[in-house]
């Protein structure tokens, strides 16, 4: 019995990792990448992404190898995506535990990568974060400067008095 | 810096709860409780009083300069509980209870006297901007320490982001004469769920602090979220806010509106993501609807009016002008829900003028009127002049579709019409008799023509249908002798039926049985068998079991037929109900059945003889229950189970055996 093929990926601090090809292959850039170029020795190099991100990116696509992927026309906007919003799968939720400075470089790192499924894991943790808080609240919480003048604000407020009405 | 051996006792539970506390100030929010009566000392009581109705567990500080107290929650629900009471200007019995302002004067002033008693707890020597109460009252000494301590704050906030720890933050921070006992090193936990942070003391831990430059040079660092692209933050909001079909439009309006405050980047972001504003609804004010049509340029709407959201004499006009502004945009349409709509002519025609036009992107339509009245007059509704490719699910209540709109109806999964007027049954079967997409079928309160239109046409195919709701009114259903009779749905698994079966002769239903619910499918035909019997006072009902050739088939295919000859004579009516089963252990099963349904229909009978109202009945259902329930008791070995019903794969193979 042949061993699967595999790839080795190259993170921006230089580290490689060598994956299963069907693993990589989560990633659409990646993807695109081995059909463009073809298989080859060569580390593909991945230079947004460092060795910490890039190692639990690949344990994530490690656990979800076998899944199908993801339609590539799926908007968050549809209404069944919008109504899946909370819903994590426990692994995906123990995955997603991790630090702040952690959360966003996975979710920069599945956005560059293209795997949608991470991507849509990361942002819904931030939403489930940000729903039902007030603004101060969200700016504390991600320790966000409120760049806005007073007189910005309130011309805000005036744009949008529609929020109140009713 | 290394760790101290003279501070390496583990601390006291005590000390780890109020350095805990001490953290949570950090990223939390501190109230002050102060008495109403400034001369009187208020009691423990009455303290204990106010924090339990605040729902905070631990104990207030004393403000050693005055008879204040103050209480530090965790930004969270608790906080968000707090608030509530204080904007409903509850009453906290002898206290008035306020919030301090974040990196206020006073604000600053309570981290100083916790942080230093928290070092005084530790047996260490507090850091001079740590001791309270101040012995000086200069206003510049007090300002720079509170700028040195702000700043402190932030790099502790900033490092607890990162993982870091904030004490180490504070120390490589404070003045270089100041720490003469070296504190223990500690780290903090960050965990996203509860939004908390915790620490404790590294006994293990090899790894060294950063060192002051690095701490120095790392705390200007922005906020990791600005890191995201417009596009992640969009996905986010997207899955951050309500489903505005489903939620209260206000709940929809604050939840954009607290996205668009929190920053100029996040406003822009919010304001440019189209589908935060694809939904147009008569919930929202005009100048949002107006808002949504602008921003939602480019990208498909959604769009719903309700009349049970305007006035009762005003939803008319409401309407129109709602339709001006939704209208022009229907090429972007994906779904349109009307509710509520005045069964009136003008009604009708503002919806006939906004389905006349091509709606590409349309995959769902949905048109009710006030309590499901059937407009009163028959003029069927285009929909889109055929030109709806997308269109998948109908639901129309009151109003009659016009189905020689073929395309539409070649392509449409669910198709619903409830309370028509001038539409029968048999003449919708015939429009959907080519569409091979249909699964669900509902025709409610509809009347059937007596029209033959059946006649030339040998079946009907329908192969997709697995729901198949048919209520009819009472009244000549030869239509539906007809319709049965040729109508084959191989995968229904779900039939409703509401028919009087008076003048049904011979009706014969054939569908594959597979994932049947036969249990429920039997005990709603036996309540309606029973009840129709009792009324009626028919003579019998009879099981009739077809002694099928090779009734061990492995296809168990259930045909059912009512025999309602009526033959002159009210009182020889019969019922009989034929289940031709091809399985010897199902059969035995339906006999059984048939039984139950005979004696309870005595018993209805006899309760209708003596004036009781069906209502007030032991129904079948719980009837049956009982009956099994009694002959278990009486014979423990009886081969038929009521669970039995639900598999008939499995009783097949039991037969097999």
């Amino acid at each position: 019995m042949s061993a699967a093929p595999q790839v080795t990926l190259e993170s921006s601090d230089g580290e490689k990792f060598k994956v299963d090809k069907e693993v990589a292959e989560r990633s659409v850039l990646i993807k695109n990448m081995i059909e463009d170029v073809g298989e080859s020795d060569n580390p593909i190099p991945l230079p947004n992404v460092n060795a910490s991100v890039l190692k639990k990116v690949l344990e994530y696509c490690e656990h979800h190898r076998g899944d199908p992927l993801p339609a590539a026309d799926a908007d968050p906007s549809n209404d069944d995506n919008r109504k899946r919003a909370t819903e994590i799968s426990d692994w995906d939720q123990k995955f997603i535990q991790v630090d702040q400075e952690m959360l966003f470089e996975i979710i920069l790192a599945a956005n560059y990568m293209d795997i949608k499924p991470l991507l849509d894991v990361g942002c819904k943790t931030v939403a489930n974060m940000i729903k039902g808080k007030t603004p101060e609240e969200i700016r504390k919480l991600f320790n966000i400067v409120n760049d806005f003048t007073p007189e910005e604000e309130a011309q805000i407020k005036k744009e949008n008095e529609w929020a109140e009405d009713r | 810096m290394s760790r101290s051996d003279q501070t390496s006792t583990s601390p006291s539970s005590s000390q780890e709860s109020q350095r805990v506390r001490e953290l949570a100030f950090f990223t939390g929010l501190t109230f002050v409780l102060e008495p109403k009566q400034k001369s009187i000392t208020p009691s423990s009581k009455s303290l204990q009083n106010v924090t339990s109705q605040l729902g905070v567990d631990a104990t207030p500080t004393k403000d050693p300069r005055s008879k204040n107290y103050w209480v530090q929650v965790a930004e969270g629900t608790q906080a968000v509980k707090i608030r509530r009471l204080l904007k409903k200007k509850s009453d906290f019995g002898d206290f008035t209870v306020r919030e301090i302002y974040p990196d206020s004067a006073e604000e600053t002033r309570v981290r100083r006297h916790i942080t230093g008693q928290l070092a005084l707890a530790d047996g260490l020597k507090p850091d001079p901007d740590e001791v309270e109460p101040f012995t000086s009252n200069d206003g510049t000494d007090q300002e720079a320490g509170t700028s040195r301590l702000i700043e402190k704050r932030n790099a502790a906030r900033a490092f607890a982001d990162m993982g870091e720890a904030p004490a180490a933050v504070l120390e490589s921070s404070a003045p270089p004469e100041a720490p003469v006992v070296e504190r223990p090193r500690k780290q903090v936990k960050f965990d996203l769920r509860l939004n908390t942070y915790q620490h404790f003391e590294d006994q293990d831990s090899p790894e060294p602090l950063p060192s002051s430059r690095s701490v120095l040079r790392a705390v200007p660092k922005p906020p990791t979220i600005d890191k995201l692209p417009p596009t992640c933050l969009q996905s986010i909001f997207v899955y951050g806010t309500p489903d505005p079909v489903t939620a209260s439009a206000k709940t929809y309006r604050r939840a954009l509106y607290s996205l668009m405050l929190v920053c100029s980047k996040w406003k822009s972001a919010a304001g440019s993501a189209p589908s935060l504003w694809s939904h147009l609804s008569n919930a929202n004010p005009p100048r949002m609807i107006d808002a949504c049509i602008q921003r939602s340029s480019g990208t498909v709407i959604t769009v719903k009016f309700d009349g049970s959201m305007e006035y009762p004499n005003m939803v008319q006009s409401a309407l129109e002008r709602f339709m001006d502004k939704a209208v022009p945009h229907r090429l972007r349409w994906s779904s349109v829900w009307f509710s509520n709509v005045p069964p009136t002519w003008n009604s009708y025609l503002a919806i006939a003028r906004a389905f006349n036009g091509p709606a590409p992107a349309l995959t769902s339509a949905k048109v009710t009127t006030i309590y499901g009245t059937t407009m009163p007059f028959v003029h069927s509704l285009r929909l889109f002049g055929g030109d709806a490719q997308a269109l998948r699910h109908v639901t129309l209540t009151g109003i009659v579709p016009d189905l020689s709109d073929v395309p539409v109806f070649t392509n449409i999964e669910s198709l619903r019409i409830i309370r028509p007027m001038g539409i029968s049954p048999a003449y919708v079967l015939r429009m959907l008799a080519r569409n091979n997409k249909l699964r669900t079928l509902e025709l409610v309160e509809v009347r059937p023509s007596y029209a033959r239109l059946f006649q030339n046409i040998e079946t009907l195919e329908l192969p997709e249908l697995l729901h198949f709701k048919l209520h009819l009114l009472n009244e000549n259903t030869i239509e539906m002798a007809q319709l049965f009779t040729r109508l084959r749905a191989p995968k229904c698994r779900r039939l409703d039926l509401a028919i009087d079966i008076d003048h049904l002769k011979n009706l014969r239903l054939e569908f594959n049985m597979l994932e049947f619910d036969m249990e429920a499918f039997l005990v709603d035909l036996g309540s309606w068998m029973s009840n129709w019997m009792a009324l009626n006072r028919a003579s019998s009902v009879e099981a009739w079991v077809d002694p099928t050739p090779g009734g061990e088939s492995s296809k168990p295919t259930f045909c059912w037929q009512y025999g309602g000859a009526f033959n002159g004579s009210y009182r020889s009516r019969s019922a009989d109900v034929r289940l031709e089963v091809e399985n010897r252990r199902t059969k035995q099963i339906i006999s059984r059945w048939a039984e139950d349904v005979k004696l309870h229909a005595e018993l209805v009978e006899a309760g209708v003889r003596r004036g009781a109202g069906l209502a007030r009945m032991e129904s079948f259902h719980s009837y049956r229950k009982r009956l099994i329930k009694d002959r278990e008791s009486e014979n423990p070995e009886d081969g038929v189970q009521p669970h039995e019903f639900m598999g008939i794969w499995d009783l097949r193979n039991q037969a097999n055996r």
